[in-house]
């Protein structure tokens, strides 16, 4: 992009205050993700008897929907992050609150509403917007005195989490609650309390265990080590080894369930090789590397929460995406940020990492102007 | 607007920042750490490859079928293939890469009826990644295959040696296991030429070899006999033109073939060849020079030696000499001659003809000869009419040879080029040439006993002989004979030697009940001399030619109630 620094549009202003290591951390994945959703979906398509890039033309709608969403909210002032979030976070409540009666059941499970031919997961969007919703708790609590921001997050937690486990959705209660507790746990609270939630998440686990049958299976599984997906995933590794076998060579993927979305890892394993799924791990790295530098070199304890709980969050998704992918723990179907297919998972990626974007740039000289505007509202 | 104002961070009431810091730093080295364990194992999955060391394994077996020399081929003595490698197509497939099992199993059958449904399903749920449907397809069902489209499907390209003359030779021939490796006849002992790609000619003549079996079968089936051997080699250097042994199989199915049928009569069966020995019998009297050749024996009346007593088929009420021991074919006649010169003498002519030892032939299926050693004179008496002697044909047409070549030693060889070797010379030119006219007279004289071997011009001599067959448990089958004959022609110069064994034949009305090697061995030597004898430039001759008289010695032979006159 050919922008000198003395260029005063609000371009140039985006493009020389925003932090382009990671917009193109953020762009590379999205690319690989097209291309392998290309790869993983095909088979999947043709089984469904519809047009063989159907789910691939679908992705590139998204991708293409996803990038004025990261420039949207990589615009965004930390305050107008703040209040989108917030309004954000009160409507997917209402939303999660209204699909358990209206929304349709796919695979046992009720998390999508059905908009003409786009389906919506309003769980996926909600995730970065109670990060940001749950920083602006917590730093309040910290900073005003007589507001208990902890009782808030307390039963916010609460509320979303019961209303995802009714659904059910077990693997996203996991990540939200991680994420929270993450959170709280830098926020600073009592030691006792930490080894509390540490001592509930194995009850958690436990009551899950029971609760849900298919967690039962799935763990059950994963400790007497025989899957089908779990099996094919692993020789998905072999067979790929470590240059794989090429782009559109993959042959575990047409037998692998969810191939697009719960195992893309395994696909790009197959196809493009250990190398290159170390690359991808590479770029992870680098994401939460960068954010949580950014975290630590900031005082503001909006800031730190708000961005290291986004980092968190995106970094704990991938990895037990590609943990569950590569056996190490019990398969959770659970979509790997920007690869994955999925209309809702990349737009919530997008809402990710363009508040990451927006909180990490540089102080923008528009900031001031913008404040007057919203003073004078 | 009210809302907004406590959005506002006071950043002087930060507290704690320290600690969080150092959290942060704590949570972020927990997520990095995590994300490299994760590229860790993604690694050492792709690397500890289990696939992988069998796709290089595949490479390296296809790189051997198709790289590497292919095995050369073997020739006959006209340069006409025996056996030969060609590609064909096998049918594997890796059961792990089968999506639909049944639907694929529904393709594969209605291409290959002959598969078994269940067979397959069971393959296909194995846990193997490389899994051999069939070894060979042909080129339709290839394209058939391709056209169908099945998933998992791993045609691959393997040479298969193939014998175009099917039976033919088959026992020399030998077979190849399943990687090319020769396994038996000349397929295993010249396996590390072959295996270099350089080409093997034998000594076979293909079609000689052809007539021989043809000839051989006709007379078993028409004698119900359980099988033979039939021979046709050079007399001077021992190249073996056709050896068979019957019943035989077809090269190509060695596999599928009965251990009975693969056993080779002609090089490995031992058998006691019965009255053919008397040849040695007569060779070792002239050689040793104690017995004069105008000296007679009395056979008029059976010779008890110990417990047994020795007797003859045709007996005769006087004494008669060597050359009459012969063509009547007196056991008692020869028993007298062997007591004459002894075991001693006997035993060390059986060492020089080779008939104690295994023979140099070219193939690893030889039989190793039993003789009795005991050097009693019963025994003696018993070995010089072909009784307490087992060898195999091939070492009867060894033998035949060197007496009828002048007494020079000859080994039999299934190779065209042969080095020459030091040649031994076993007996005299004399005792050759007194032999060479009795085995012509067994076939020419009035009174022989291969008087149905004679085919006019080509003055075929010879020894019969008929031996009880010996029980696997000690003892002869009374009622089961080893018919053979042994012998040359044309007598005055020698090129070919037949040799001829026929087992266990049984009587037939044509034949008046006669099971002996007169009729049953006899016929088919004439016919093989007949047929064989153009192709190998024998030219025929008159026997009252001023040339043949010269050559062989007129001995007078004597009938059965001609008196004691000589």
């Amino acid at each position: 992009m050919n922008i000198t620094r003395s260029d005063r549009s609000r371009i140039a202003l985006w493009w020389w205050t925003i932090d382009r290591y990671l917009l193109t951390s953020f762009l590379i994945l999205m690319l690989f993700g097209i291309f392998l959703v290309m790869a993983s979906s095909q088979h999947l398509a043709q089984n469904l008897n519809i047009p063989s890039h159907y789910f691939t033309f679908r992705h590139l709608l998204f991708g293409a929907l996803s990038i004025p969403i990261i420039i949207f909210f990589s615009i965004l002032s930390q305050r107008q992050t703040k209040i989108i979030c917030i309004l954000g976070i009160f409507i997917t409540t209402i939303l999660l609150f209204v699909i358990l009666f209206e929304g349709e059941k796919i695979k046992g499970a009720q998390r999508w509403f059905y908009i003409g031919n786009f389906s919506f997961q309003p769980s996926e969007i909600g995730k970065p917007l109670f990060v940001v919703f749950n920083a602006w708790l917590l730093s309040l609590w910290v900073e005003k005195t007589k507001f208990y921001g902890w009782i808030w997050s307390i039963a916010s937690i609460i509320l979303i989490s019961t209303l995802l486990l009714l659904q059910p959705d077990l693997g996203m209660t996991i990540v939200m609650m991680f994420t929270w507790g993450f959170q709280l746990f830098i926020t600073g609270i009592p030691l006792i309390i930490i080894l509390c939630l540490i001592m509930a998440f194995p009850i958690f686990m436990i009551f899950s265990y029971h609760h849900f049958n298919h967690v039962k299976i799935r763990i059950d599984n994963f400790i007497e080590g025989k899957t089908y997906q779990i099996s094919k995933s692993l020789q998905s590794f072999e067979s790929g080894g470590f240059w794989g076998k090429g782009p559109g060579e993959g042959f575990y993927k047409k037998s692998l369930p969810d191939a697009h979305s719960d195992f893309v890892f395994a696909v790009a394993a197959e196809e493009y090789g250990a190398l290159i799924c170390s690359l991808i791990i590479i770029i992870y790295g680098l994401i939460i590397i960068r954010s949580f530098y950014y975290t630590i070199h900031n005082d503001n304890l909006f800031f730190i929460l708000a961005l290291a709980g986004l980092a968190f969050q995106f970094g704990f998704q991938s990895l037990i995406h590609m943990a569950s992918n590569t056996d190490l723990i019990p398969t959770k179907g659970m979509t790997l940020p920007f690869l994955s297919y999925g209309g809702s998972s990349l737009l919530a990626s997008a809402v990710t990492s363009g508040i990451i974007l927006s909180l990490t740039k540089k102080n923008n000289p528009l900031e001031p102007f913008k404040k007057e505007i919203y003073e004078k509202l | 607007m009210k809302i907004f104002h406590f959005l506002e961070v006071d950043l002087k009431k930060f507290n704690h920042s320290k600690s969080r810091k150092i959290k942060l730093m704590i949570c972020g080295s927990i997520l990095v750490i995590s994300f490299t364990v994760i590229g860790y194992r993604t690694i050492s999955l792709a690397s500890v490859n289990r696939d992988n060391i069998t796709n290089i394994l595949n490479k390296k077996i296809e790189s051997r079928a198709f790289n590497s020399n292919l095995r050369g081929n073997i020739y006959d003595r006209n340069n006409k293939i025996l056996a030969t490698t060609i590609d064909t197509l096998s049918l594997n497939i890796n059961p792990q890469e089968v999506l639909n099992k049944h639907e694929t199993i529904f393709k594969l059958l209605h291409i290959f009826p002959q598969l078994d449904k269940k067979d397959l399903l069971k393959k296909f749920n194995s846990n193997k990644k490389h899994i051999n449907l069939l070894r060979e397809i042909s080129p339709w069902e290839h394209v058939r295959l391709l056209q169908t489209g099945i998933e998992g499907l791993k045609i691959q390209k393997r040479s298969k040696r193939i014998y175009p003359n099917n039976t033919l030779a088959s026992h020399i021939l030998g077979s190849t296991d399943i990687d090319g490796k020769g396994i038996a006849g000349v397929e295993n002992k010249f396996n590390s030429k072959l295996k270099k790609g350089e080409n093997v000619t034998l000594s076979i003549h293909s079609g000689i070899q052809h007539i021989t079996r043809k000839l051989l079968l006709d007379q078993i089936t028409r004698f119900e006999a359980d099988g033979g051997a039939g021979i046709v080699m050079d007399a001077k250097n021992g190249q073996i033109y056709s050896t068979v042994s019957l019943p035989d199989y077809n090269a190509n199915n060695y596999s599928k073939i009965l251990n009975k049928t693969l056993f080779n009569k002609a090089t490995k069966g031992i058998y006691e060849l019965g009255s053919t020995l008397k040849l040695i019998t007569a060779a070792i009297a002239f050689e040793s020079k104690l017995i004069n050749e105008n000296e007679v024996f009395d056979v008029s009346k059976p010779l008890k030696v110990s417990s047994r007593i020795i007797t003859d088929f045709h007996p005769l009420n006087y004494s008669i000499n060597i050359p009459e021991v012969i063509v009547h074919s007196s056991n008692i006649g020869s028993a007298k001659i062997a007591e004459k010169f002894g075991p001693n003498i006997q035993l060390k002519y059986l060492k020089s003809l080779g008939l104690t030892n295994i023979l140099s032939l070219e193939i690893p299926e030889l039989g190793k000869p039993q003789v009795l050693m005991d050097k009693k004179v019963l025994t003696t008496m018993t070995i010089s009419y072909g009784h307490g002697i087992s060898i195999t044909p091939m070492h009867l047409a060894s033998v035949t040879a060197t007496i009828v070549n002048n007494g020079l030693k000859v080994d039999p060889t299934l190779i065209l080029d042969q080095k020459s070797k030091k040649i031994k010379q076993i007996i005299s030119p004399e005792t050759s040439m007194k032999m060479k006219s009795i085995m012509r007279l067994v076939v020419s004289n009035k009174h022989g006993t291969a008087k149905k071997a004679d085919v006019s011009g080509y003055l075929v001599g010879g020894k019969t002989g008929t031996a009880e067959k010996i029980r696997p448990n000690g003892g002869y089958f009374k009622k089961k004979n080893i018919v053979a004959f042994t012998g040359a022609f044309p007598m005055n110069d020698p090129k070919f030697i037949i040799t001829i064994m026929i087992d266990n034949p049984k009587g037939q009305t044509f034949s008046y009940g006669f099971r002996t090697a007169g009729w049953v061995v006899a016929p088919v030597v004439k016919k093989l001399v007949t047929r064989i004898a153009p192709i190998l430039d024998v030219k025929p001759q008159l026997e009252s030619s001023s040339k043949f008289s010269n050559n062989l010695l007129n001995y007078k032979i004597r009938g059965k109630n001609k008196g004691a006159k000589l």
